[in-house]
This record gives structure tokens, sequence and C-alpha cells, in this order.
């Protein structure tokens, strides 16, 4: 079973310097291609639960599994993960001193040329030893070059602002767009790197409403493309179309979880029907 | 531009009227000019100092300076000088702080003190003390270095080991010959008084006793000298040079004589004490008219010899002030990044603990006590002789603009909104590429102005550069004042100076400011030329 989940989180726990623990037991395993969607009053932990998975928040006990690697564990390489975990965010955080394409562009672009880099140097320390060697060991393979990489990433860039249809904002600072404009090239953003897994948090919560159903659109696309999504949110409609499973969080555990008609037709957890009677 | 056009006229205009504005004063003060009463009221004996313990040195000039005195050419040089026979020898001053190096000799002196050392007309230095400097350079076959400083530097300079000897109509004294080895003395002196020409007080005085009476009627006066010469102990008094000094006066030390025959004019003090020998020199220079005292600055200016001291007066300020800013922001933004940085590793707490104490010693302490000290103290003592002040000045404003820059930069660190790094750092870039290309950009463009303030703030403090004899704005337009004895319209054009740096500061900020404000609408180069890049390739395709 595990094979096919994309993420497995056991034990997961989490509390804050001040001591208040915020989660306290969480085990969660997302399948490939599975929509989840995490609900929970205002303070209960969603947002953390959400940032563990990528460790923005360093869990402080339990594991997550992520391709193999527990990256819990503080000794793993973070970085390498978190480029197939694509965030976005409730203010989209663009970098605003970068135009839309540099935004989109910086991540691929950057650890494209970093991978470069250390291949050549791995490559020149092969050659360097080959030399005292008899069996000479095979360079490793450099597929792109630099200008290869560029040119993809702007490729690739320009066809995902295609896709959202905002192609000719590819060369204007954020500072200019609407809050609809930005969360969709956030998400424009964290598919650049090809994700396996994209997580939101609120993606919609701080837009105006006539904003909410662009990004809505574009999120429902990708489900229905098969990405595997972790969905914060407060939109109800949306969580009972889109959501393959619901969890509810309260007091650092899931109190309940199931399809969205089990969860909004037959809740049985009290916590989750206060919550659903105040929400719906 | 229109506004700065604007502000340097405003400027000459403000000049322009303190000059005339001056004018009616100073023809008043036309009348009451100086005069020096002819009484000697000390016995003293010049003689050059070197550092302690270099017998060597000593041994060698002292035989020169008997060998001089014993053929005739020593009183053929202070005929020269004291009677005017006989054809000068001017020689080169460097502005530069040349390492002291056994091939060369570097004489460390203090003009104007005529005629034992002063600047002429062609900007080269002349002198007694400094014929016989070039007189016994030659006979070694060292090269002679001849640097122009302050007078009390002249002390450190040589205890430090920067340059070999100090010649500059030094009183030998028991104080001194403490702490640095004489050679035999050359030349008898005196200090004499120096008070206004209405001043009846001393007439009839032919005796120093007689003087010193009438000083000790005079309640509550104050008296200038120069600091570090005879003249303040003899007022002040001092036990082991035999002064009992006066009580009921108050001394008032200046950076030169002639400063303080400046404020015996503008009306501030009573008299001053200096020097006999160059003593009659500032007298008859002191009584000039504005429009003398302009042509004076104007004929001096014409001089290559001067106008290169002011450029690279000017220059050395300039590049203190560009290269200190520009090692304050890397230091700066060094401590910011420990300070914001996360503290999970014993590392970064014990770097931000290093940072903390930095921080606080360099703002704790003037930037005037830095360069003394680095200068005099630190690097002598870890046995690194003869850098370039200019050198060590960049790095100590530098270092200091650093602990500035950090709080600065700390600031603009956290006025960045967290979700920037958080993006980042989600995208699998590491905690640097962020903080290299998202953070600090933004934060460099919100704390510009404030950078501004800084820069302004290094241009101007620049001037005390001179407490470790670099030669910047200040020590330049002092030179300049020094040759003629004038100094009111060189210090008046050094606050034209400095007034127009920062105005040009202001405005590249300004254009700095709207270059990023602006580029947020701009494309940037950097995708347009990918975009190049991608078409020429699609058209090679086709
Ligand atoms: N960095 C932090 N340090 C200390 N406590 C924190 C920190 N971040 C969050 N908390 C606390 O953890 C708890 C859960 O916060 P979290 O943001 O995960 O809630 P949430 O369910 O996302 O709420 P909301 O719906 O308001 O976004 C809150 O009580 C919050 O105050
Ligand atoms: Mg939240």
């Amino acid at each position: 079973m595990s094979n096919n989940n994309v993420i497995s989180v056991r034990g997961l726990e989490k509390t804050f310097e001040d001591g208040i623990t915020v989660l306290n037991g969480i085990d969660l395993d997302i399948g490939e291609g599975e929509k989840v969607v995490i609900l929970g009053a205002s303070g209960s932990g969603k947002s953390t639960l959400l940032r563990c998975l990528n460790c923005m928040e360093d869990p402080t006990g339990g594991s997550i599994y992520f391709d193999g690697d527990d990256i819990a564990d503080m000794r793993i390489d973070i970085n390498k993960h978190r480029e197939n975990i694509g965030m976005v965010f409730q203010q989209f955080n663009l970098f605003n001193n970068k135009t839309v394409i540099a935004n989109i562009m910086m991540a691929p672009v950057h650890l494209g040329l970093k991978k470069l880099r250390k291949k050549k140097l791995k490559n020149a320390w092969i050659s360097f030893t080959n030399i005292f060697k008899k069996e000479k060991t095979q360079l490793i393979e450099i597929n792109k070059t630099k200008s290869e990489i560029k040119t993809e990433a702007y490729e690739k860039a320009i066809s995902l602002l295609k896709r959202i249809g905002l192609e000719d904002k590819a060369d204007i600072y954020p500072a200019t767009l609407s809050g609809g404009q930005k969360q969709r090239i956030a998400i424009a953003r964290a598919l650049a790197m090809d994700p396996k897994v994209m997580l939101f948090d609120e993606p919609t919560s701080a837009l105006d409403p006539e904003m909410v159903g662009e990004v809505l659109d574009l999120m429902k696309q990708l489900a229905n493309e098969g990405m595997t999504m972790v969905i914060v949110t407060h939109e109800m409609g949306f969580a009972r179309e889109v959501a393959d499973r619901i969890l509810f969080v309260d007091e650092g555990k899931i109190q309940e979880e199931g399809t969205p008609e089990e969860v909004f037709g037959n809740p049985k957890n009290q916590r989750l029907r206060e919550f659903l009677s105040k929400v719906l | 531009m229109k506004r700065f056009a604007a502000m340097v006229f405003i400027l000459l205009v403000i000049c322009a009227t303190a000059l005339t504005s001056c004018h009616p004063n100073s023809s008043k003060k036309q009348e009451s000019s100086a005069k020096m009463i002819d009484v000697k009221l000390t016995d003293e004996e010049y003689a050059f100092v070197c550092k302690k313990g270099n017998n060597q040195l000593v041994g060698s000039f002292n035989k020169f300076l008997s060998d001089i005195k014993a053929d005739g050419t020593f009183d053929l040089y202070v005929d020269k000088y004291f009677k005017g026979e006989g054809k000068k020898q001017g020689y080169d001053v460097t502005t530069e702080n040349v390492q002291n190096t056994p091939e060369n000799f570097i004489v460390v002196t203090n003009c104007p003190f005529e005629p034992f050392e002063y600047i002429g007309n062609d900007g080269k230095i002349y002198g007694l003390d400094i014929e016989i400097a070039a007189l016994y350079a030659e006979m070694n076959d060292l090269q002679l270095v001849i640097r122009n400083i302050d007078f009390d530097a002249i002390f450190t300079q040589v205890e430090a080991g920067y340059a070999d000897i100090g010649m500059a109509g030094i009183t030998v004294s028991e104080d001194r010959a403490k702490i640095y080895d004489f050679t035999h003395t050359y030349y008898a002196a005196s200090q004499k008084i120096i008070v206004s020409k209405d001043n009846s007080d001393f007439d009839g005085c032919s005796t120093a006793t007689e003087v010193e009476d009438v000083l000790k009627s005079l309640n509550g006066k104050k008296i200038g000298y120069q600091t570090g010469t005879t003249g303040g102990l003899y007022i002040n008094g001092d036990a082991d040079w035999g002064y009992d000094g006066f009580a009921n006066i108050e001394g008032k030390g200046y950076a030169t004589a002639q400063d303080a025959l400046q404020d015996l004019i503008n009306g501030n003090i009573y008299a001053v004490v200096v020097d006999e020998a160059p003593g009659s020199a500032l007298v008859n220079a002191s009584n000039v008219k504005w429009s003398v005292k302009l042509e004076l600055f104007a004929s001096t200016m014409k001089s290559q010899y001067f106008r290169k001291l002011l450029v690279d007066g000017l220059l050395n300020t300039v590049k203190v002030a560009v290269i200190g800013l520009f090692i304050g922001i890397f230091i700066g933004t060094v401590i910011a990044i420990v300070k914001v940085a996360p503290k999970y590793k014993l590392i970064t707490r014990i770097l931000d603990r290093i940072c903390s104490v930095y921080v606080a010693i360099f703002r704790g302490t003037p930037i005037v006590v830095q360069l003394l000290l680095a200068y005099y103290v630190i690097l002598p003592s870890i046995g690194i002789k003869g850098v370039n002040a200019l050198s060590v000045g960049m790095i100590v404003f530098g270092m200091n603009s650093g602990a500035y820059v950090s709080e600065i930069m700390r600031g603009g660190l956290n006025s960045v909104d967290k979700g920037q790094m958080e993006a980042g750092r989600a995208l699998g870039l590491s905690y640097s590429t962020t903080m290299l290309k998202v953070v600090i950009p933004q934060a460099i463009k919100n704390i510009l102005p404030t950078l501004g303030n800084e820069f302004i703030t290094l241009i101007k403090e620049t001037s005390v550069l001179s407490f470790i004899t670099v030669y910047d704005l200040y020590t330049a337009l002092s030179t300049i004042g020094s040759k003629n004895y004038e100094k009111m319209v060189p210090y008046l054009v050094m606050a034209a100076i400095y007034i127009i740096l920062v105005l040009m500061i202001t405005i590249l900020v300004k254009i700095l400011e709207n270059i990023f404000t602006k580029s947020d609408k701009k494309k940037t180069t950097n995708t347009a030329k990918v975009k190049k890049n991608v078409k020429e390739a699609a058209c090679e395709q086709q």
C-alpha cells in the first residue's frame, strides 16, 4: 500500500517553542492522485499540519515519509524534497523584486544550474581519478547545457502563463496585479517544478469574492488532471465537489475522516457537527 | 538637475554673503592687528627626535651635526634662513604614506614653522631643518622622504616606527627625553607673546619677569598656544620644565599657532604664546583684507602642487567614504544575516554573540579613537610596520560603518515580509539563495535612503583622517591655509566642497530610488535576453 502513497505521516507531533502542543499524534496517508481537504476550527492546527508536510514547520515528533526518506529527520536534505512538494500560500508570496516570468523561472533555473554545476564537478573528479584507475568509471551524462536549462524553463513558464491566461503579464512586477492573478501565478510557479504533490493553505481566503472563482477553477483543473493535492480551505462547496477524502482536525488529532458524503451527510464527531453547523 | 543647479546657486549666494558680511568687521579689525612683544619668555633648545633606543640613528646623526658645525656648513644654513643670504633649496613633500625601509629616511615635520620648515610658492618645502635633513640623507645615501603632519602626530609617528626622525623645531625636555631619544641640540629658542596692536599692557616691559608680572595681574583672560608646544606648558605650568604657570589665566590649545592667532585677531582671546622664530612670520601675515585673502587663495591655487594637493585630498576623502561604505555594507549585511538567522545551531548562537560584541565596540567608541588605536597602537604592537595610513583609514571606516549598517540592514531584512523567505524555501531554494536573490534585494531597496544618510555621515566624518596623517579634504585645505597663514578662505571653500559632495550624494540616492521604483514597471533585461535566445533558436530550427 505504501507504494501508492505520496506522503505517509506516522505519529506526527508539533510543539511550538512556547510549549503549546498543536499536533499530537497524526497518522495520515496520501495516495497518488488523491485530493485531501483538511477542515477544522480556527487555530486547530490545519496550517501547522500542512506546513509540517514540507517541513516549513519542523515536526517535534513522528515521521513523514516522502520519496523513500523520513523528511522529519533533520539530517535529510529537505531542499531536495521540497522541489517536489509545491506549496501555495494564503498571501500568494510572489517575489516582489522579480517579474512574473522571473518568479516562475527562478527555482527551475537556479536549481537546474546548481545540479549542472554539481555534475560537472563530479565529472571533473571522475576524470581525475580515472587517471589512476585501470577500469575507467563512466562519466555522468550531461544532457542539458546552461542555455538549454534557461530556455526550457522559459518555455515552460510561458506555457504555464498561457494556460492561466496571463501571458501578457510576463514582464510585469507583481505589485500591479490583482489578488486572483497573483494567486494563479503563484500556483503556476509551484507547477513549474513539476511537483508530485501540491499543498494549498487557504488559497482563496485573502481574495475578494469575485476572484475566488478563477482560482478555484484552476485548482479544479489541476484536480481533474490527476494532481495529488492537500488543501486547507473554508470553501465547503469546493471541498464537497473536489475532495476524495475530508479530514477534520481538532485538539491536535484527526477526529474524523471520510468521503465528502460521509463527513457532510453523517458527521459522527460532536465538534465536527458544531463546526459544520457554523460554516454551512 | 534644475534643483541641483538651484542648490549650488543658493550655496554660492550664502558664501558670497558670508564674505561680504565679514568685510566691515574685518576692516574694523584691520587697525587692531597683532604685534609681538619682544621679550624672551623661556630658554629652550631645539633638537631632532628619534624612536627610543634607536642609538644607531642618533649616534650617526650627532656625528653628522658636529661635522657640519665644525666645517661651517651649519652656519651657512642658519645665515640663509635667518639673514636671507644665499639660495634656498626646496624639496618635495609627499602626501602618500610611504613605507619605512632601511633605504629611505622618513622625516616628519609640521609646517608652517618659518624658517625651520614652511611651504614655498612652488609647493616645495623649505627651511633650516629641511636642508639639514636633505644633507644627512645625501651623505648617507638614503632616499629622503618628507611628510608634513600635525605637530602632535610627529611623536606618535616616530614612536610607532612609521617615520625615522621628527624635525620640527622640537624643544628638548626631560619629559620628552624619557619617551624619545633626542639628537644634540642645534638651536636656542624662546617663546614670545603676541597681543593685539592696541594692547598697551606690556609697554615698557623688557624682561621676562616684567611680562610675567603683567600676566599675573590679568584675571580670567584666555591665552592661546599650539597644542603640544612649549607655549602651553608655559601658560598652564609644568614642574618638570620649571614653569609655574598662571593660575589666573585660562590656556587654550589650537591645532596650529595660526589658528590661535586668528582667534586673537577675532577678539576671542587675549594673547598667543608662540615660538619666536615662526611668530614674527605669523604676525606679518595676519592682517590682510578679505580681497587680499581671496587673492592669496587664488594665487596659491595657481600652483600645480596645491591644486594636486586639493584634488588628492578630495579623492582621498571620497575614496575612504566610498570604500568604507562598501566594506560597511558587506560587514553590515553579514552581521544582519547572522542576527536574523534562526538560532537552532550552536555555531549561529556563537556568531550572534561575536557580532553583538563587534557592534558594541564599534558603536561604543568614537571613530577617531578607533583610527588612533588601529594605527598607533594595534598595528605597531602586532608588529605590522609601515602600513599605508589610507588603507587603515578605509578599513577602519568600513568596520565602523559595518556596525551601523548592520542595524540598518537588520531593519531592512525585517521589513521584508516573512512570506518571501517561505516561498523561496518551499520551492526548494536554500536559505542563503533565497536571502541573496529575494530578501536582500528588497531589503536594500527599503533602506536606500537610510544608507544614503550613512554615506553622508561617512563623507563628513572623514575629516578626522588627519589624525592618522592621511591627506583628506580637511588636511589639504588646512595646508593650503598654512601656506599664506590665511585659513578663512580655505575653510569657507572646504565647507562649500563638503556641501556640494553631500548634495551630490542626495541626488544620487534619489536617482537610485527612482530606478528601483521605476523598475517595477520595466522589463527585466534577463528575461528579455532569454527571449531573444529562444527566438534565435526558433529561427534556426526553421
Ligand atoms: N510559530 C508559532 N509559534 C507558536 N505558536 C504558533 C505558531 N504558529 C502557530 N501557532 C499556534 O498554533 C495553533 C494552530 O495554528 P494554525 O495556524 O495551525 O491554525 P489554523 O488551524 O491554520 O487556524 P486558521 O484557520 O486561523 O488559519 C494556534 O493556536 C497558533 O496560535
Ligand atoms: Mg491557517
